[in-house]
């Protein structure tokens, strides 16, 4: 409902740089799964841009979104303030990573796995720091909400957001709790925050082992550029992260028009409704141009009896263990508004080579 | 650059006396000092840096020996769902279950028409928990601590057996078996920092005097050792008059009820005793116009009286020489309201009687044992013999202490960084003993909510984080206070028409079996009276 998204980028576009180039998708492919989906990503339309620069134009902005979320950064952390649908989310978002990390092999294996309470309630290992030693990059981080709970359970976090004014935000925030500033109780993770986009880490030659961007894809200018430079960013067999909104008239009752119009949950205007994508053009994004393949999509919906989120039922069945009401939803209804997807990079790195070679 | 070497001189004297904390609990009672053990027993809470504050000397708690003859005055019936959390924090093998005593049965009835209801365990088929339980499970009772499943969600380890209504025991004992667990905790190096005899003078918040210290909104507690400890989640636990419920703003609605309780412990006559031997007993409750009276059985012929009448009786009952007292207690159990009424009447303004309280009640004996036994064919369907209340024979020096009885519940239980337990967050009527109780599934429920705010990363001060506790807690509690509320005023009166309809509702609820059970259900505690979904 509250997709309220976090930006990538401040500058309007970046040239792919030169490592890119050799190795990016050539024009057709990306020409062909833009036509083939039901709804295109955004590609570039300024008017100031060729379509000569059109294959390097990687960029993932829009500078009324930036000014939009900058303007409300103050109440990133707010408790009832126009983020508040946000923070309720976060605990489902971990658990959704929490999950897909552990069911992809991600989670360092001499961690105590607990056996779980048998009510199926808590499918995960046991232990108060069970990312310690992964490196996870959350783009888009906003005021931190996600960045800060990684951090908190022992990932090396690097979160990216392309409003100054929210990563500023974010480090004063971070500064409030020891257990983020290193200082103080001792913890094994760390945080660290940039006002950088995507492209500009790639460029710096990151890659990490988890990338999360979370609600963030439906903001961004040109989510095919976008889904490229986070695949760029995982490292080989690590975990690309994503969460976004179907464009369904579900989602435009619930987020349009039940929260911004009706309730005024969050502002008029957070979100696009002609920029959200629908779980299959996702996949389909994510398998070609972030060369991830996709294990899991799963829906979350925000229940409001119990005032909390909750997962639904994901495709493969192995859904939501966590009950609750929207735990007995399942596809397509269960995607008809927010949802998560899952994907793990091959270990190859050549595969990206061979697929858009073989195209 | 004066100013500065200034502030930074001051920061240092700050740092070498102020602390940080994850949880900051101030008051080391039972609910306070079981959410230390909670915390340091559960497996991502167990790493957090807590610290319990308490005003009085805990050694004395620690250091509990009593003599197999003698019980504190205070004593709280434990239910299945409290004992079944108090063994899976490790707290139950600490006790003396020879000073335990298991409450297999309870007899309420109305002084004024006599109108009983009979609980028995072994009819309340909510202990096991489904059919095929009852079928393949003899109703042996089990002493508590047989069967001790520690590491199984809460209701498993009574599934498997009737299990008693309640365990009586004495809050002190409860206390030693805590601070054993919280030693045990310390020693295996659990950051658990117990602040004895110490008083909280202040609780700040947004100070960030200090410049190592995390600012914002973090509560600062100052001590009066001088240590100031700075906490990302402080928890009231502090009693009816709660301090940290008052930094917090937090409204506490409720009156006080113009009645007192008076506690006692009592001896009582072993041939009149349903419970011989040891761990059995039925617990006894009468309705009086001035307040319930009740008998709670302990072991080795004792009992534990927990009286609730007005605030001139129980002045008068404490200082009454102790065989009046004895011969007043049984008559209460058996006189009519009125006879009773003429014996107040009778204690002298310097706590003599007037007249002669055991011949009195011998002189009415023969009455009134005609009348139970017509009350008991009109008015019980199970009495299986364990229609009389012992009959009292003594009474422990120093052991009656009357207090005032007082509803309270607070408009919250949360705030940003604050949370309330116990005593602090509700305060319910003795009637149905389920304070304690309440207390400790308020500290069962905000371990859990704090075990699953860390594993998701969240802050647990967080008032998001908080609150799944406040909404899991804050109807039970009032259900319960309106409850005992609405049944002490509706026995608080010998008013016909009331007397009669309520005489009626305890007839009809003895003889509809499901209704008591769910009644059963609800104060064992093995069910919310609103359902989670």
């Amino acid at each position: 409902m509250a997709s309220i998204g976090r930006i990538t980028s401040r500058i309007t576009r970046i040239s792919t740089p030169p490592h890119l180039r050799r190795t990016g998708i050539p024009q057709p492919a990306l020409a062909r799964f833009l036509t083939t989906t039901p709804r295109t990503f955004h590609s570039h339309t300024t008017s100031t841009s060729s379509s000569n620069d059109k294959e390097d134009a990687i960029y993932t902005v829009n500078k009324d979104e930036i000014a939009k979320f900058a303007a409300m950064s103050d109440e990133w952390w707010a408790p009832q303030g126009p983020f508040k649908m946000l923070h309720l989310m976060n605990p489902p978002r971990i658990r959704y990573i929490r999950n897909r990390l552990q069911a992809s092999g991600a989670l360092s294996k001499n961690l105590a796995f607990g056996a779980g309470k048998g009510d199926g309630k808590e499918e995960f290992p046991v232990g108060r720091f069970p990312l310690q030693g992964l490196s996870i990059l959350d783009v888009g981080c906003g005021g931190g909400l996600l960045a800060e709970a990684l951090a908190r359970l022992g990932a090396k976090v690097t979160a990216l957001d392309a409003s100054v004014e929210n990563i500023q935000m974010a480090r004063i925030h971070a500064t409030k709790d020891p257990l983020l500033n290193g200082n103080g109780l001792s913890a094994p993770g760390s945080l660290e925050y940039r006002h950088q986009t995507a492209e500009q880490l790639l460029e710096q030659g990151h890659q990490f082992d988890v990338v999360c961007s979370m609600e963030v894809i439906e903001h961004v200018e040109n989510p095919a550029g976008f889904l490229k430079v986070l695949g760029q960013l995982v490292k080989p067999e690590g975990d690309l992260i994503l969460s976004t909104i179907s464009r369904t008239p579900l989602s435009y009752f619930l987020t349009i028009f039940c929260a911004e119009h009706l309730m005024r949950m969050v502002p008029v205007g957070t979100h696009h409704w002609s920029k959200y994508i629908n779980p299959d053009e996702l996949h389909k994004g994510v398998e070609e141009l972030s060369k991830c393949e996709v294990l899991n999509i799963q829906g979350i919906g925000f229940n409001p009896l119990s005032g909390q989120w909750e997962l639904t039922r994901s495709r493969d069945g192995n859904g939501s263990k966590e009950g609750g009401l929207l735990g007995l939803m399942g596809p397509p209804l269960a995607e008809a508004s927010n949802y998560f997807l899952a994907a793990k990079k091959p270990a190859a790195a050549a595969s990206v080579d061979s697929s858009s070679a073989s195209s | 650059m004066a100013a500065i070497r200034f502030q930074s001189t001051e920061a240092t004297k700050a740092a070498t006396t102020t602390e940080e904390y994850d949880v900051v609990i101030v008051g080391g009672g039972i609910a306070g000092s079981a959410l230390a053990c909670a915390l340091a027993s559960a497996k991502a809470s167990g790493t957090l840096k807590v610290a319990l504050i308490e005003a009085f000397d805990l050694s004395n708690h620690i250091n509990f020996s009593p003599r197999p003859d003698q019980y504190s005055n205070r004593v709280s019936s434990l239910t299945p769902k409290s004992v079944a959390f108090l063994k899976k924090i490790g707290v139950w093998s600490e006790l003396d279950l020879s000073r335990v005593a298991a409450c297999e049965g309870m007899q309420v009835w109305d002084g004024v028409s006599g109108a009983r209801i009979t609980f028995d365990a072994a009819n309340v088929d909510g202990v096991q928990s489904s059919f095929l339980h009852q079928v393949f499970s003899g109703n042996v009772p089990t002493p508590p601590g047989v069967n001790n499943n520690t590491n199984q969600e809460t209701l498993d380890s009574s599934n498997k057996e009737a299990s008693p209504l309640a365990w009586m025991t004495e809050n002190l004992h409860v206390q030693y078996g805590l601070q054993k667990q919280i030693v045990g905790h310390q020693a295996r190096g659990i950051k658990l920092d117990v602040f004895e005899k110490t008083k909280v003078q202040g609780i700040t918040t947004g100070q960030g005097e200090s410049a190592q210290l995390p600012k914002g909104d973090w509560p600062a507690v100052q001590l009066d050792n001088g240590k100031t400890l700075v906490t990302r989640l402080l928890v009231g636990a502090d009693g009816v008059n709660s301090p940290v419920r008052s930094f917090a703003k937090i409204e506490s609605l409720g009156w006080d009820y113009s009645q007192f309780g008076l506690v006692a412990t009592l001896q009582i006559d072993p041939s009149t005793s349903t419970a011989p031997g040891q761990g059995r007993g039925i617990a006894w409750q009468r309705f009086l116009p001035t307040g319930p009276i009740a008998m709670l059985p302990l072991n080795n012929g004792y009992a534990s009286l927990v009286w609730s009448t007005t605030p001139k009786i129980a002045q008068d009952l404490k200082k009454l020489p102790a065989r009046d007292f004895c011969a007043l207690v049984n008559a209460a159990f058996s006189a009519s309201p009125a006879e009773l009424e003429y014996l107040y009447k009778n204690i002298g303004p310097d706590g003599q009687p007037l007249v002669d309280f055991q011949k009195e009640i011998e002189w009415r004996t023969g009455v009134r044992d005609a009348e139970m036994s017509q009350t008991m064919v009109r008015g019980s369907s199970s009495s299986q013999g364990d229609d009389k209340p012992p009959r009292v024979v003594d009474v422990q020096e120093n052991t009656r202490a009357p207090f005032p009885l007082r509803m309270r519940n607070s408009s919250s239980y949360v705030e940003d960084r604050v949370v309330l337990v116990g005593d602090a967050a509700h305060t319910v009527h003795p009637l149905a003993g389920q304070g304690l109780n309440q207390g400790l599934a308020d500290v069962e429920c905000l371990t859990r909510v704090i075990e699953t705010s860390l594993l998701s990363g969240s802050d647990i001060g967080n008032i998001h984080s908080l609150t799944p506790y406040s909404s899991e807690r804050f109807l039970p509690n009032l259900a319960m206070l309106g409850t005992v509320d609405k049944l002490s005023k509706l026995y608080n009166t010998d008013f016909g028409p009331v007397v009669w309809a309520r005489s009626l509702g305890l007839t009809a609820v003895d003889k509809m079996g499901p209704i008591k059970n769910e009644i059963m259900r609800f104060a064992m505690g093995l069910e919310e009276p609103s359902n989670r979904t």
